[in-house]
C-alpha cells in the first residue's frame, strides 16, 4: 500500500508538471502532422514513413520526458523537504525509490497506450483503400501492416561471408524452418553493384526445390536498397526447406555483391496490431531503464546534474553499435600498452572507458522496434522477454540496488550535495 | 519502563567539502524523555534544537553517540509507526488538497481505507479545516498550513509527537488551540517533545524543559522547579483595604529584617486578555463593545507599585 501510495502520488506530480503537458502536446502535434508534412511517391511509402517517424519521435520524446520526470519527482521532494514528512513515516527508503519508479513507469505506460492507439489509428487511416490503388493496397497489407517472420539463410560452414556474383554467374542460398501460414511468401534482398551506384543490377531469381517445383522472377534495381518480391508458398517443401538462386544477367556487365544476411525469406505469422503492441512494449523497456537511471542519479545529485547524467547514459546506450564499431577500428583506438607514452596512455584509457561502457550500458538499439514495425517484421515475444530480462531484471535491478545503497546512506536533512 | 526518547552522548558535527569539521551543531547531548510527559527543548536560534530533532527522526545521522526512540533506532519502521512529526515549515505536496494529503500519509501508515477516512474527517473537523478540505494545500495561509501539518502528524494516533516550532506563524488564537491540543494529548497519555523559542508557550504546556546553547545542554529539569524563586513568597488576597495591606507590610518589615516586600496588582497575561477580548467580540452583541482604558494623563505603568519597603527606607 505504501509503495502504491507513492506511485500514485508520482503520477499526480507528473500530471501536474507543465513540462509533461508540453511534451504530450508536442508529441500529438508531431505525430498528427507527419502525414501532412512528409511526401512519398507511393501509399506504402507514406505508411512506412508515418510509422518510422511517429515511433522514432515517440521513442525520443518519451525518453527525454522520462528523464525529466524521474529526476524532478525525486529532486523536488528533497529540495522542498517533502521527503522529511515521508521518511519519518514507516516507509523504507527502497519503498520510496520503488514507488517513484513504478509511478514513472505507470505514467509512461498510459502515455504509450494513448500514443500507440493514435499511431495505429493514423496508420489505418493512411492505409485506407483508395480508388485504383488495389496493387498498392496489397503491398501495404502483405509488406507493412502485417507481422512476418524473417528467416536468414543457412550459414555456410558456420561462417558469414559476402557473396560476389559475376556477370552470367549464379549463387544459391538455402533456407530452413519456413512455415508459411498463407499462400504467399516474400523474398527480400539487397545487393551492391561493382559499377556506379545508379547502375541497375538485373537478375533472375529461381525459388523452390526439385520436390515442389520452381518459381522464377526477374528483377532490375540499382544497388544499395532492399527490395521484395512475392513467391507462392507452395514451393516450400513440407520440411520447410527452400532454395533461392540468383543469376546475374545485368546487361552492363556489373558484378552483384550480396552481404550474407541480405537475402531473407519472409512469411506472415501475425497481425499489425499485435506487432505494434510488442513494439510499444520495447519502447516501454527503454523508458523503464531510463527512469531507473534518472531516479538513481537523483539519489545523490541535484536536478540539473542528475538530468545531464541520465541524458549521457541514454546517449551511450543508444550509441552502442557506434562505440563497438569505433573500438574495432584499430586505427582510431589502437590497442596499446599503458607504457607507450602519453598518447598511448590516453588512448588506452579511452578504449577501456568505452569498453566498460559497452559492458555496463544495455544496447538499446537492439530493442528498437522501428525497423521491425516499418518493414512488417514480427517482433517475437522472445525478443521482448529477452529485453525484459536484460534491461528490467538485470540493468534496472543493478541500478536499483546501487540507488538503494546510496539513498539509504544519505542524510536527507544535510543539503551538502552536488 | 523504557524511556520514549533517549540520547546518550549525542553529537553531530557538520563537515565541509574536504571533510573538515565545520559546525558542531549538537555536542554530547544526554536527554531522557519519559512516557506521558510534555518535554520542551529551548534555545536561541542556531542552538541545535532542530538538528537534535532531525537526529531523533533519522533525517540526520549522529557523528557519535546514541539516539533511541522507544528503545529502537529512529530509522526503525517499528519506532516510526508510533511517532508523529510536525516539521518547522509545512513541507507538503502543494497540488494535493487537505483530504488527499491526509489520505496519502494515512496510506504510508497502512491504515485501512475506512479508518483513514474516519481519522481524516475527525482531524479536519478538529483543526477547523473541514470547510477547506478541497482546496490545494499550496493555497493555504501559514496558519492553515500549520494545521494540516498537525493533522498529518496525528493521522496515526502517535504515542510520541515531535513538534518543531509548533506555534510559530500562528496567531494567538491558533497558539492557544495548539497548546490546548498538546495538553489534551498529554491527558490521553501521549508524549510530546517540542522545540520552541517562544518561552511563554513552553512554560504553559511543558512538564520538563531542557535548554541548549551552541549545541550543549546547559539546563534541564521540571518547569516548576526551574522557575520557582525559592527565596520569594507571594501572598494573594482579594478585596482587602489599604489599611490591612499596610499592616501586613509593617508586620513583614518588623518580623523579617532585610526582607524586600513588593505590592502589585495581579495582571492577566497579554495572551489571556487578547483571547478574552476576541471571544467576547465574537459572541452575540459583542461587536458593539469596544474595550478601552480610561484616558490617562500619563501612560499607565505596567506594574503599579504601591509601596516598596526596604530595610534602608
Amino acid at each position: 500500500m505504501k509503495l502504491l501510495a507513492i506511485a500514485i502520488n508520482t503520477i499526480r506530480h507528473g500530471m501536474r508538471m507543465k513540462l509533461v503537458i508540453a511534451f504530450v502536446f508536442f508529441l500529438i502535434a508531431v505525430v498528427v502532422s507527419i502525414p501532412f508534412t512528409l511526401e512519398s511517391d507511393t501509399q506504402k511509402g507514406k505508411v512506412q514513413i508515418t510509422l518510422a517517424y511517429s515511433l522514432s519521435v515517440l521513442n525520443i520524446v518519451l525518453s527525454l520526458l522520462t528523464i525529466f520526470l524521474s529526476t524532478s519527482t525525486f529532486c523536488a521532494d528533497i529540495r522542498d523537504k517533502t521527503i522529511f514528512t515521508i521518511d519519518t513515516k514507516p516507509v523504507r527508503r527502497w519503498e520510496v525509490l520503488a514507488g517513484k519508479w513504478v509511478g514513472v513507469v505507470a505514467l509512461n505506460m498510459v502515455l504509450l497506450v494513448c500514443a500507440g492507439g493514435a499511431i495505429y489509428g493514423l496508420v489505418k487511416y493512411i492505409a485506407r483503400p483508395v480508388e485504383g490503388g488495389e496493387q498498392e493496397q496489397f503491398k501495404i497489407k502483405t509488406q507493412v501492416v502485417t507481422a512476418r517472420v524473417e528467416t536468414k539463410p543457412k550459414a555456410i560452414e558456420g561462417k558469414k561471408s559476402t557473396f560476389v556474383v559475376l556477370p552470367h554467374h549464379e549463387r544459391e542460398w538455402e533456407f530452413h524452418g519456413i512455415k508459411p501460414s498463407e499462400d504467399i511468401i516474400h523474398i527480400k534482398f539487397r545487393n551492391f553493384s561493382s559499377g556506379a551506384p545508379n547502375v541497375e543490377i538485373a537478375g533472375v531469381w529461381t525459388v523452390g526445390n526439385m520436390e515442389r517445383g520452381f518459381y522464377r522472377q526477374t528483377t532490375a534495381f540499382p544497388g544499395g536498397t532492399f527490395h521484395e518480391f512475392q513467391v507462392p508458398a507452395s514451393v516450400v517443401s513440407p520440411e520447410g526447406r527452400l532454395n533461392v538462386k540468383f543469376m546475374n544477367i545485368s546487361p552492363s556487365g556489373v558484378t552483384a555483391i550480396f552481404p550474407h544476411d541480405d537475402v531473407i525469406v519472409l512469411y506472415r505469422a501475425g497481425g499489425f496490431g499485435g506487432n505494434l503492441f510488442r513494439g510499444i512494449l520495447l519502447i516501454l523497456l527503454r523508458v523503464t531503464f531510463i527512469s531507473a537511471v534518472g531516479l538513481a542519479s537523483s539519489t545523490f545529485l541535484t536536478f540539473p546534474v542528475a538530468t545531464l547524467l541520465s541524458i549521457f547514459v541514454l546517449v551511450m546506450s543508444l550509441s552502442f553499435p557506434f562505440i563497438d564499431a569505433l573500438l574495432k577500428q584499430s586505427f582510431l583506438f589502437p590497442e596499446v600498452g599503458l607504457d607507450s607514452g602519453h598518447t598511448g596512455l590516453t588512448t588506452a584509457f579511452v578504449r577501456k572507458f568505452l569498453a566498460a561502457g559497452l559492458k555496463v550500458f544495455p544496447d538499446l538499439r537492439a530493442y528498437d522496434p522501428v525497423p521491425y514495425v516499418v518493414s512488417g517484421i514480427l517482433i517475437r515475444w522472445a525478443v521482448v522477454l529477452k529485453g525484459f530480462a536484460a534491461i528490467v531484471l538485470l540493468r534496472c535491478g543493478m541500478i536499483g540496488v546501487i540507488a538503494h545503497l546510496i539513498f539509504n546512506r544519505r542524510e536527507l536533512a544535510n543539503m551538502g550535495y552536488l | 519502563m523504557k524511556p520514549v526518547i533517549e540520547t546518550i552522548g549525542l553529537t553531530k558535527v557538520f563537515k565541509d567539502f574536504w571533510h573538515r569539521d565545520k559546525v558542531r551543531a549538537v555536542d554530547n547531548l544526554n536527554l531522557t524523555v519519559h512516557g506521558g510527559e510534555v518535554f520542551g527543548l529551548l534555545g536561541p536560534n542556531g542552538s541545535g534544537k532542530t538538528t537534535a530533532i532531525k537526529l531523533m527522526l533519522g533525517l540526520l545521522f549522529p557523528t557519535s553517540g546514541i539516539v533511541r526512540i522507544f528503545g529502537l533506532s529512529p530509522r526503525d519502521s517499528l519506532s516510526k509507526t508510533r511517532v508523529g512529526f510536525l516539521p518547522e515549515e509545512s513541507y507538503f505536496y502543494n497540488y494535493l488538497n487537505a483530504g488527499e494529503t491526509l489520505d496519502f500519509y494515512g496510506r504510508l501508515f497502512e491504515l485501512p481505507s475506512g479508518e483513514r477516512k474516519k481519522r481524516g474527517e475527525k482531524l479536519l473537523k478538529m483543526l477547523g479545516l473541514a470547510p477547506s478540505r478541497t482546496r490545494p494545500v499550496g493555497e493555504y495561509s501559514k496558519g492553515m498550513a500549520r494545521r494540516i501539518g498537525f493533522a498529518q502528524a496525528l493521522i496515526n494516533d502517535p504515542d510520541l509527537l515531535i513538534l518543531d516550532e509548533a506555534t510559530s506563524g500562528l496567531d494567538p488564537v491558533g497558539r492557544r488551540e495548539v497548546k490546548d491540543l498538546i495538553l489534551k494529548l498529554k491527558k490521553r497519555g501521549k508524549t510530546v517533545f517540542l522545540s520552541s523559542h517562544l518561552l511563554a508557550d513552553v512554560e504553559d504546556v511543558c512538564d520538563r524543559i531542557a535548554i541548549l546553547y551552541e549545541g550543549r545542554l546547559i539546563a534541564e529539569g521540571k518547569v516548576d522547579e526551574l522557575l520557582t524563586m525559592k527565596d520569594v513568597t507571594q501572598i494573594s488576597a482579594s478585596n482587602i483595604s489599604k489599611e490591612t495591606v499596610e499592616k501586613v507590610l509593617n508586620i513583614i518589615n518588623e518580623e523579617e529584617k532585610g526582607a524586600e516586600a513588593e505590592l502589585t496588582k495581579p495582571m492577566e497575561s497579554l495572551e489571556e486578555f487578547f483571547l478574552e477580548t476576541v471571544h467576547s467580540f465574537e459572541s452575540p452583541g459583542g461587536k458593539e463593545q469596544i474595550t478601552r482604558t480610561e484616558e490617562a494623563e500619563s501612560p499607565p505603568p505596567r506594574k503599579s507599585v504601591i509601596k516598596r519597603l526596604t530595610e534602608n527606607e
